[in-house]
């Protein structure tokens, strides 16, 4: 009898409670989920904002890569996507040289990093399929342009 | 005798108390048992605080209308740089700077929509201190940030009042701040709002241009209108802190059941929120919905680099946001809407088959 006690305590129990704990943690809202890395020429991409636009109808998702180039992909705020086909943009800038602009509000932004056909959904080559389950999509950016690519007019700017 | 003494005695003094394992077992069942109430608990938690928020929109939503009936107008924001309207050069395919009248006009005194259906919001001497306040010399002029129009220092006491019709329940941040854009380099306290006016499904470009499509995602430049940069109309049902162009129910073509007239918002990734503002009182549907980048210090959110992209409809309840629509009822729009449908129910006038489909 005590033994079998003994063993509902330490085997079974904590095993319910896994059980349990997986139940409860279970039930995210999309089936699918995008991590990775995004390199520029092999180097680490930090604090880039990326967006994944669906190539047919659907809601857009986004992620921005942390210090060493990681990113987990969101729609709205939760983590994941629907499964489907992507088109991939992505802009990474340099901080701000100014911490306010001259009226009050926030500065102009820093300058890219990234090239700027990846930050266009009509010129962004990177095109993916998301599948259900886990997807592990490494964004290897390079600066040698598409081709066909001219790089357009500086426009008009005043801070 | 003796032992069937000692065996009573025994038998009662098991009797009388849990065993070690037994007790164990029962702390066991009754974790189980809050471990699975205490997640329904919070979600009806939820549940009634975004009822509470439903309220406030709609509230909000029958100000608005109400306001027009009287002015026939939806209430309205002054800049605080009087802009020129420069729409028609856009149209025509010029690239529009930023226009700000380094001496602009009296009366462009930043004031947002919210202080107009004040009254409605039965808040009439809040309003009256307002209109007072901005009959003066100071109270006319523009440069909030300069302790003129809405930022004059007289005002700083209405100017933080939070009201509990404009605070979504949900966001522990949408509270008096010192963080507000314009009203932080001298320190000045605003009451922040955790409902904008919806401006359409404008994009916010990097070069601050109108007509501009360059952003940084999660704005695409395949969705939203061109940027209007305060330099030209808008889409929606409020402009983006415009006063030159008022928007009249008659305008609004794609009908008002299916127009967002005020959209959620969460403060505490949005520097732009002051309550009575021109400049913290609208947002744009050319953001995915609930964009939320949580995890950023309030540095990060001011370095430019993302001040813009936060500046769509979001919230905190899980799943969506709630919006009021122009004809005053109040909807809970999925963040995983369609980006066509949520960009057509945005604007007011651009003749896309889109209904909510309740």
């Amino acid at each position: 009898m005590e033994g079998c006690c003994v063993f509902m305590q330490k085997k079974r129990l904590p095993r319910t409670l896994l059980l349990l704990a997986v139940m409860v943690g279970c039930g995210g809202r999309y089936d699918a989920s995008v991590t990775g890395i995004v390199t520029l020429d092999n180097e680490i991409v930090p604090a880039g904002a990326i967006s994944f636009i669906p190539v047919e109808k659907g809601p857009p998702a986004y992620a921005r890569t942390d210090e060493s180039g990681g990113y987990e992909v969101f729609t709205g705020n939760e983590a994941g996507l629907k499964p489907g086909q992507y088109g991939v943009t992505i802009v990474a800038r340099h901080p701000p040289k100014e911490n306010r602009s001259g009226l009050g509000g926030p500065p102009p932004p820093g300058e890219r990093i990234t090239p700027r056909w990846y930050g266009s959904s009509r010129l962004s080559p990177l095109i993916y399929t998301v599948e259900s389950g886990s997807n592990e999509i490494n964004l290897e950016l390079t600066s040698e342009p598409p081709p066909g690519w001219s790089p357009p007019k500086k426009n008009r700017r005043r801070r | 005798m003796t032992t069937t003494q000692q065996l009573t005695t025994r038998r009662f003094s098991t009797r009388k108390a849990f065993t070690l394992v037994e007790l164990l077992v029962v702390i066991a069942i009754i974790g189980v048992l809050v471990a699975l109430l205490l997640p329904a608990v919070q979600a009806a938690r939820e549940a009634a605080r975004r009822m509470s928020c439903a309220n406030s929109l709609k509230n909000i939503g029958l100000a608005c209308l109400n306001f027009h009936d009287v002015s026939n107008k939806f209430p309205q924001s002054v800049p605080q740089w009087c802009w020129e309207d420069k729409t028609a050069d856009c149209l025509n395919g010029a690239s529009v700077a930023e226009n700000l009248n380094d001496d602009p006009p009296m009366g462009c005194n930043g004031q947002g929509w919210i202080v107009n259906i004040l009254p409605q919001l039965e808040q009439q001497s809040m309003f009256d201190r307002i209109k007072t306040e901005l009959a003066t010399p100071a109270g006319m002029a523009s440069h909030n940030p300069r302790g003129r129009g809405m930022g004059v220092t007289s005002l700083r006491d209405i100017v933080s009042t939070q009201l509990p019709v404009i605070t979504c329940p949900s966001d522990p941040s949408a509270k008096p701040s010192q963080e507000q854009y314009y009203w932080d380099q001298r320190g000045a306290i605003t009451a922040t709002t955790s409902y904008k006016g919806c401006v359409g499904d404008t994009l916010l470009s990097v070069d601050a241009v109108a007509c501009s499509t360059n952003v940084d995602p999660p704005m695409t430049d395949q969705s939203g209108s061109p940027d209007v940069h305060g330099t030209m109309s808008n889409n929606g049902i409020f402009q983006r802190t415009s006063i030159w162009s008022p928007i009249r129910l008659k305008m609004v073509t794609d009908g008002t059941s299916n127009t967002f007239m005020v959209g959620e918002n969460v403060v505490s990734v949005d520097f732009h929120s002051a309550a009575y503002f021109s400049d913290g009182d609208w947002a744009t549907a050319g953001i995915p919905l609930n964009y939320l980048p949580l995890n950023l210090s309030v540095d990060d959110f001011k370095d430019g680099n993302i001040s813009k992209s936060v500046r769509g409809f979001k919230s905190l309840h899980p799943g969506g946001a709630q919006f009021v629509m122009a004809d005053g009822s109040v909807h809970f729009i999925q963040e995983d809407i369609d980006t066509a449908t949520y960009r057509g129910l945005a604007t007011r006038d651009s003749q896309e088959v889109v209904s909510l489909g309740f």
